[in-house]
This record gives C-alpha cells, sequence and structure tokens, in this order.
C-alpha cells in the first residue's frame, strides 16, 4: 500500500512536471507571439525519445548520470511535504537532508556528460557549478531567517506553523522571500540565469552529447525537478493546505519564472554570480536582520 | 599494552629499516605487521581505561601514558590509516629511510594520543613532526622545512604553556585547570597554538598544501587523515577538558572560534578550486574539512562537538581515501597535475569507482561518511540561532561540490590522453586501502549512530549530554536523520530510474569522437576542457585572492632573513675583524665599569 502511494505520487509529480513544461511551451510561444506547441507536446518528446533505438553512449558513466540524476530527483520528492501532508519519507522534510540531496542530481548528470568529451558539456557544468556558489547560498540564507523565527529545520514544521493564506510567510519574510525568488530563477536555470545550458552558446550545454533515451530519462529528472525546486520555495514562503492548492501555487511560481525568462536577456557567468553576491545577498542579509529585530 | 602499542611502531622501524636494505618487500611487510599489532591490540581495549609510569631518568624524565576514550577513537583512526597507508607504500617501493621515518612518525602520533602528561605529550609530538618531516625532506627540502619551521612555532608555544602551568600546579600530569585568575586566556592560547597549526586551521595554514603536495603520495593519506587529527585531539582537550571552566563561562571565545572555523572552510574551499595540482586541490580541501571540525569545536553544544568529531573521523576515511586514489593513479601516470590526466575512467575503473565513493563523502551527500557530521552541525548552529555562520559554512559546503568535480572529471572523464592509451589499472596492493575505505565510507554513513555511541561516551567524560541516537537515526532538538532509510530509498530509487533505463532498447557504444565534431578533430588539439576550470570565479575573486596570509608570513620571513643578512656581516669570518670587535668590546666594559669595577 505504502510503495503504491510512491508510485502514485512518482508518476503524478512527474506528469505534472510534464504539464508545466508544456504549458510554460505554450506561454512562451504566446508571449513571443507564435502558435507554439500542443499543451501534451512534452509528453509525446518524453515517449520519443525514450522509444528510439538508436541511441549512442560514450562509456558506463555516460549510461549511468541520467540515471543517478533520476534517482537523485526521485529521492529529493520523497523527502518534499506536498502541501500539509507530511513527506512521503518522514524525516519530516528536514530542510538540510533536502538541500544536500537535490544535488546528487545536478553531479549525476555532470558526471555523466564529463564522459563524453565534448568541451561545450563541460564548460556548462562548470558555469553550472559556479552558479550554485550564487543560488544555493542566497537560497539557503533566505530559508534560513525563516528556520530561525521558528527555530525548526523541518520544512514539513514550518508548512504548518504558517497555516493558509492571509498568515503565509511571504508577507512577514517578504525580503527573504524576493531573495529566495531570485535565487529560485538561478536553481531552475531560467534567464537571466540560463547560462548552464544556453543553447546559443554552448549548444545545450551538459545536454549536447546526449540523446534517444537518455536524454528522455533527462527530461523526465527535469519534469520532477520543477516541481521539487518551486514546491521548495512554495513550502518556505506560501504557506500550506491540500495538495491541489500545492499544485496551484507550484503552477503559479513556475509560470511566473517562466514568464521572467521570457523577457530577460542573459547573464554572462562572471556578471551572473557577481548579480548574486551583490543584491540578493544583501537583500537575504537584511532578511535575516528583521527577524533578530522582530525577535 | 599501551607500551606496547606504542613501541611497535618504533621497534617496527628500526626493524624494517635494517631489513629493508637487502631486500624491500620483506622490509615493508615487517613493517607492515609492526604497525597491525596496535591495531590489534587497540581494537577490544576500549572499556579499559589504564595509566602507565615509567622512568626513563631517575627524578629527571618520567614518560607516563593512559588511555582515555578520546585518544583510542583517535588512536584507532591513526592506526588503521598508517597500515593501509603502508600498502601504498609497498608498491611505491619505498626505500628503508621511509619506512624507518614514517614507523617513528606513526609512533609519535600514538605517543600524542596516550600520553598522560604534558612532557610525554611535547615529545611525542616533536617526534612526530620531526619524523614526518623526514619523510620528505630528501626530495622537497623547502616545503619540508617550512613544515617543520611551523610546528616548531607551535610547539615552542605550547613548551612555554606547559612550563607556565607547571609552575603553577606543580604538576605535569593533563587535568582540568582551575583557578589560575586572569592569565588563562594567555596560557590557552599558547598552550592551543601548536595544535592550532597542526589542524592547519588558518591563519596557521600555508605549511599544509606544500607538505601535503611534497610528501610521498602514499604517506599523505595518513598525514593529511590522521596526523593532522593530533591538532583535533589538542584542541578537544584543550577547550572541554583542560580549559573547560574557562570555555564554558566564555562564549565569546568560543563564538570567535567558531567563525575562524567557518571562514577556513569557506576560505580554503576557495583556494582549492583553483588548483591544478590534484594533491594541492586535496590539501586545501583537507584544511576545509577540519575549518568544519573547528567550528563545531567553538560552538560548543554536545550536538556541534559530536558533529566534529564525526566529520573529524569523516575527513580520515575519504580524505585519505582521495590521497590514496592519487597515489594510485600516480603510480601508473608519473604526475598530480590535473591537467596532465583525462579520461582515465577507461584504464582504471577501480580507482575511480572508488574516487567517486570519495568525493560523494567529501561533498557531504548523504548515505556516505561525511553527511551526518554535517548535519549535526547544521543543527548545532541553527539550534544556537546563528544564520550568518551557517551561511558561512554552506558556502564552505557549495565549494566542496565544485573541488570535488573538477577533480574527478579533470583525472578521470573527458577525453583520454595520447601518452596514456596503454596504461592499466594500479597494482594490486596499492588498490587495497582504497577497497577497505569503502567500508567504513558507507557503513558509518548508513549507520551513524555506531560513531555516536563512541562519541556520546566521550562528551559524557567532559560532562555533556550524548545525541540522542539509535544505530540508524540520529535525533537533534529539531528534527532527525535516519541514514539507513536514505540508503534504503536511495537503493530503490536507484532501481527504479535504472529500470526506466534498462527497459528501453539497449544503446550502442561509440567512440568518444563521435560526437558533434563528426571525428574531425585536428590531431593534436586537446579538448579537455580543464584548465582554469574556473576562470569565472577567480577572475570575479581577483581582489579576494591577492589578501592572502602567506603573504604576511613570507614578509616576516623575508625580514628575518634581512636580519641575518646583516648578522652575517658582522661575523664575516675574518680574523682582524673579530680583533677589533675584541677591542672594542673591551673598550665598551671599560667605560661601562670605570666608574664601578676598581683594580
Amino acid at each position: 500500500m505504502v510503495i503504491l502511494e510512491f508510485f502514485l505520487v512518482l508518476i503524478g509529480i512527474t506528469a505534472l512536471g510534464l504539464l508545466y513544461g508544456g504549458i510554460a511551451r505554450k506561454w512562451s510561444a504566446r508571449i513571443q507571439r507564435r502558435y507554439g506547441p500542443p499543451f501534451y507536446q512534452n509528453f509525446l518528446d518524453v515517449f520519443k525519445l525514450l522509444g528510439k533505438k538508436n541511441t549512442k553512449s560514450h562509456g558506463v558513466m555516460f549510461a549511468l548520470g541520467p540515471v543517478i540524476a533520476f534517482t537523485g530527483i526521485i529521492l529529493s520528492l520523497f523527502f518534499l511535504p506536498l502541501g500539509n501532508s507530511r513527506p512521503l519519507l518522514s524525516f519530516e522534510g528536514d530542510i538540510f537532508v533536502l538541500f544536500y540531496l537535490l544535488v546528487i542530481a545536478p553531479l549525476g548528470m555532470a558526471l555523466g556528460a564529463g564522459e563524453a568529451a565534448n568541451p561545450n558539456a563541460t564548460i556548462g557544468i562548470a558555469r553550472g557549478l559556479t552558479l550554485m556558489l550564487g543560488y544555493e547560498l542566497i537560497f539557503f540564507l533566505s530559508a534560513i531567517a525563516v528556520m530561525v523565527k521558528f527555530n525548526t529545520a523541518s520544512l514539513w514544521k514550518i508548512v504548518e506553523i504558517q497555516g493558509t493564506f492571509p498568515k503565509w510567510n511571504l508577507f512577514p519574510f517578504f525580503l527573504s522571500a524576493f531573495a529566495g525568488l531570485i535565487a529560485l530563477q538561478g536553481m531552475m536555470g531560467e534567464k537571466p540565469f540560463d547560462l548552464i545550458v544556453a543553447p546559443h552558446e554552448i549548444a545545450s550545454g551538459p545536454m549536447v552529447e546526449y540523446n534517444g533515451k537518455y536524454l528522455g530519462l533527462l527530461q523526465l529528472y527535469h519534469a520532477i525537478a520543477i516541481v521539487v525546486e518551486t514546491g521548495l520555495f512554495v513550502n518556505v514562503f506560501l504557506g500550506g493546505g491540500s495538495i491541489l492548492t500545492f499544485i496551484l501555487k507550484t503552477f503559479f511560481v513556475f509560470m511566473l519564472a517562466v514568464t521572467i525568462d521570457n523577457i530577460m536577456p542573459r547573464f554572462r557567468i562572471g556578471q551572473a554570480v557577481k548579480f548574486y553576491w551583490k543584491y540578493p545577498l544583501i537583500i537575504s542579509l537584511l532578511g535575516i536582520l528583521v527577524v533578530f529585530i522582530w525577535r | 599494552m599501551t607500551f606496547w602499542v606504542i613501541a611497535s611502531y618504533f621497534l617496527g622501524g628500526i626493524v624494517a629499516y635494517v631489513l629493508a636494505r637487502p631486500s624491500r618487500k620483506i622490509g615493508a611487510f615487517v613493517a607492515l605487521l609492526f604497525s597491525i599489532y596496535p591495531l590489534y591490540a587497540l581494537i577490544p581495549a576500549l572499556d579499559g581505561g589504564f595509566y602507565l609510569r615509567f622512568t626513563v631518568i631517575p627524578y629527571y624524565l618520567h614518560l607516563s601514558f593512559r588511555l582515555t576514550l578520546l585518544g583510542w577513537f583517535f588512536a584507532l583512526i591513526a592506526a588503521t590509516l598508517y597500515s593501509l597507508s603502508l600498502f601504498s607504500a609497498y608498491s611505491e617501493k619505498r626505500d628503508s629511510f621511509f619506512l624507518l621515518s614514517s614507523m617513528f612518525s606513526a609512533g609519535g602520533l600514538m605517543g600524542v594520543f596516550l600520553a598522560a602528561d604534558y612532557l610525554t605529550l611535547f615529545i611525542f609530538f616533536e617526534i612526530m613532526a620531526f619524523f614526518s618531516a623526514f619523510t620528505f625532506i630528501r626530495e622537497h627540502r623547502r616545503s619540508a622545512l617550512k613544515y617543520i619551521i611551523y610546528s616548531l612555532v607551535g610547539s615552542y608555544a605550547f613548551l612555554a604553556a606547559l612550563l607556565v602551568i607547571n609552575r603553577s600546579t606543580g604538576s605535569l600530569e593533563i587535568t582540568p585547570l582551575s583557578g589560575f585568575g586572569g592569565s588563562v586566556p594567555a596560557v590557552m592560547s599558547l598552550f592551543i597554538l601548536a595544535f592550532w597549526v597542526k589542524s592547519a586551521v588558518m591563519p596557521f595554514h600555508p605549511w599544509a598544501p606544500s607538505a601535503y603536495a611534497d610528501s610521498p603520495h602514499s604517506y599523505t593519506p595518513f598525514f593529511s587523515g590522521a596526523l593532522s587529527k593530533s591538532g583535533v585531539y589538542g584542541l578537544v582537550l584543550a577547550f572541554f577538558y583542560i580549559f573547560a571552566g574557562f570555555f564554558k563561562s566564555h562564549h565569546a571565545f568560543g563564538y570567535i572560534f567558531a567563525w575562524i572555523g567557518a571562514l577556513t572552510a569557506l576560505f580554503a574551499g576557495i583556494y582549492a578550486l583553483l588548483q591544478d595540482d590534484a594533491k594541492k586541490l586535496l590539501a586545501y580541501s583537507s584544511i576545509s574539512q577540519l575549518g568544519y571540525v573547528a567550528f563545531g569545536l567553538g560552538l560548543g553544544t554536545s550536538l556541534s562537538i559530536t558533529g566534529s568529531l564525526f566529520v573529524a573521523l569523516g575527513h580520515a576515511v575519504f580524505e585519505s581515501l582521495l590521497f590514496f586514489v592519487i597515489a594510485a593513479v600516480y603510480i601508473r601516470t608519473g604526475t598530480t597535475m590535473l591537467t596532465e590526466m583525462g579520461g582515465l575512467i577507461k584504464k582504471m575503473p577501480i580507482s575511480f569507482i572508488a574516487l567517486l565513493f570519495g568525493i560523494i563523502a567529501a561533498a557531504g551527500i548523504p548515505p556516505t561518511v561525511g553527511f551526518p557530521g554535517k548535519w549535526m552541525l547544521y543543527e548545532a548552529v541553527l539550534e544556537k540561532g546563528y544564520p550568518l555562520l551557517a551561511g558561512a559554512i554552506f558556502a564552505a559546503s557549495i565549494t566542496a561540490f565544485l573541488y570535488c568535480y573538477r577533480l574527478i572529471y579533470s583525472i578521470f572523464l573527458g577525453p583520454l590522453k595520447k601518452e596514456f592509451r596503454d596504461v592499466r589499472e594500479a597494482p594490486f596492493p596499492a588498490l587495497v586501502p582504497l577497497l577497505l575505505l569503502l567500508i567504513p565510507l558507507l557503513f558509518f554513513g548508513l549507520f551513524p549512530g555506531y560513531v555516536v555511541d563512541v562519541t556520546d561516551s566521550i562528551l559524557r567524560e567532559f560532562g555533556y549530554l550524548g545525541v540522542p541516537h539509535t544505530p540508524a537515526k540520529l535525533l537533534s532538538g529539531l528534527g532527525t536523520f535516519n541514514g539507513l532509510a536514505v540508503g534504503i530509498t536511495m537503493g530503490a530509487a536507484f532501481v527504479i530510474a535504472f529500470l526506466v533505463h534498462a527497459v528501453f532498447s539497449r544503446s550502442r557504444k561509440v567512440s568518444e569522437l563521435n560526437n558533434y565534431t563528426a571525428g574531425e578533430v585536428a590531431e593534436g588539439v586537446s579538448m579537455h576542457y580543464v584548465a582554469d576550470f574556473y576562470k569565472f570565479i577567480e577572475r570575479e575573486l581577483h581582489g579576494f585572492l591577492k589578501l592572502r596570509v602567506e603573504a604576511l608570513f613570507n614578509w616576516i620571513a623575508e625580514g628575518i632573513g634581512g636580519l641575518g643578512e646583516v648578522l652575517r656581516r658582522v661575523y664575516a669570518g675574518d680574523i682582524q675583524a673579530y680583533l677589533v670587535y675584541l677591542i672594542l668590546f673591551l673598550g665598551f666594559l671599560f667605560t661601562l665599569y670605570r666608574g664601578v669595577l676598581r683594580w
């Protein structure tokens, strides 16, 4: 029964992520005044890729990379509270555990892409890791303001304590939430922080050599990652509620990111890191200061 | 028995030295036997605290030993790592003098962990420092001397503290100090300086990168994993036993020390990103990990001390594993430069797997030994309510992802260099430590409770509460962590992911040139993105990187060198000059005493 629940969540969230991706493509297209693909296009893409007969592999690690990435994101999903429900594997959504589990997926992808011996892939990874030095820190600092205030490391408790709409953390912690939102943009790799894939410069970076079912797996990973990353933000700042409201909130956070993505140019990597170390850092530190004054 | 735990190394060193002359194999084998005995003696010795005192010179010099839990914890780590390092040394065909000096340094280290009085501690501390420098002083004189000088600065400070303590208490036994009045901070600073230097916490770290990089590759794992732990041991002893009263009543001191540790972790992590030498990268990584340890000790709650001891253990396991891999790779490739390697995964798969697990642990990803310690430190700092400190160590842990990826990518991934087309897997003895260290790496990650059992007893000896736990589960005031649950779920998730991968049609293996270049890579063009890997960070941080504490120390060294130059002019080695000095001196005496001395 429990295992069934795990599978239901896994399949449900994967489908949800693919749906989000599809809607985002349509939304971007409308912003750019194109017609755009149908909203279920991402499902078709994944099925097509997974079913490809002619897949090329560059070695064992290359093949294992997407598998590890998928493993890592499934694992993070199981430790994330979805709305008010406890995370499936309850350490009550310990934020530190989750932060470290979230790294497994990019690391797996990076290891796999590394074996492909394509410099574009490695440049993308080096950029991604560098960017991590920016957004991870900011996200951590904005989350820790809430954690210090509530004196807990458990995401589930943070959700419980804030309750529903008017009591969202967004309002008392608006500085931290704002910094967290900027960090989220980098975490999801949307413009102006899409330098990891940067299709016009480095031919989609780590994904450049991936094809067929490996690319399919990476798309599945990406689908779940959308929900997990936005879900992390939603849990910390946008309160609790049923799973349905959780889905709605993640959708809106994601669409916000996609909208910003469509109206922004791309940073150079140096600029992006410097940007993170400047304004968002100051904002998140001010957020922490607010907590200390408020106490 | 304690006597033999220590004496075994010294005796073994001499025997191995003699026997290694005719045959290296026999020498290494004998050294291994003598180094395994302490391990065999220590493992069951946990419950028997005992005291041993014997006289070297009547009335003047006594050496006394005892086995405390803290000492046992570190001694066991050291004994294990030393035995493992001999396997690697055997593959490297090290000579008899190496066996002698490394055995003596291990014996010195054991003496430090088991000493019952300050003088014994000091003597063995010196033995350890000198003989560890002797392992590489012949090939790399400069870095060995640098290491000795840094050690000596610490040791003299320690000696001064020892004399003060002896004068005011009349005893040399290691016991908690009380009284002492206002001079405690000064004595304590002198006392911990030696251990501060040895644990390579900033700003006394500059010896470490060069010493770790230049020491024999098979010895570095022990050097970094175990010898640096003598510093941690001394710090723990100082903060929570000898000066516990002072430490508990002065929170500011602990807070400052926590900041020093956190900044060490962060800055060393940033320096590690920019190294081109794998051993230097790991050296900075090692400094960074010890920064975490210092951070936890500074916070001074039960959870943070447990976290620190756990990180110390984790560091001993994964950092030495990583150094062992570099040693194994060096045997086959003859280089430790990241820019000169690449693509070795196809040639050295076992080393690759070991390095992969090593970096996963170094990055602190569960369920490996790297995570529980860090988790406890985070929970502890959150309990204390210091968000900025938490941010600093979190930033440090991000740098760990960066340098870890660089390490594994540059050596094992990317295109295979032409000169390494015929490289084979490292010889079996060099692989033994890699495979054996994987066991604690995973076991203590899945079952952190077994380590916490020991650290709890240590904490209770110091009058702290333990950390609630079961074998797989740790509880803090704020949350729980279950290593086994993460491990099992990860296994299950991997199976799911692998099944998704496996049910679809099989892939076709292609050569590395069958990529977007369509095989049209010009001959001799390296497609390995490896030099200046993190150039962007270097560019953004160049102002910060110019501020280096080495510059200050070099400036002091130059000043002393200049002083030496001046003195050499005076002592010119010229008889006539000396005669002039003599006359001037007599004249000086004459003017000085003219009114006093009459004859």
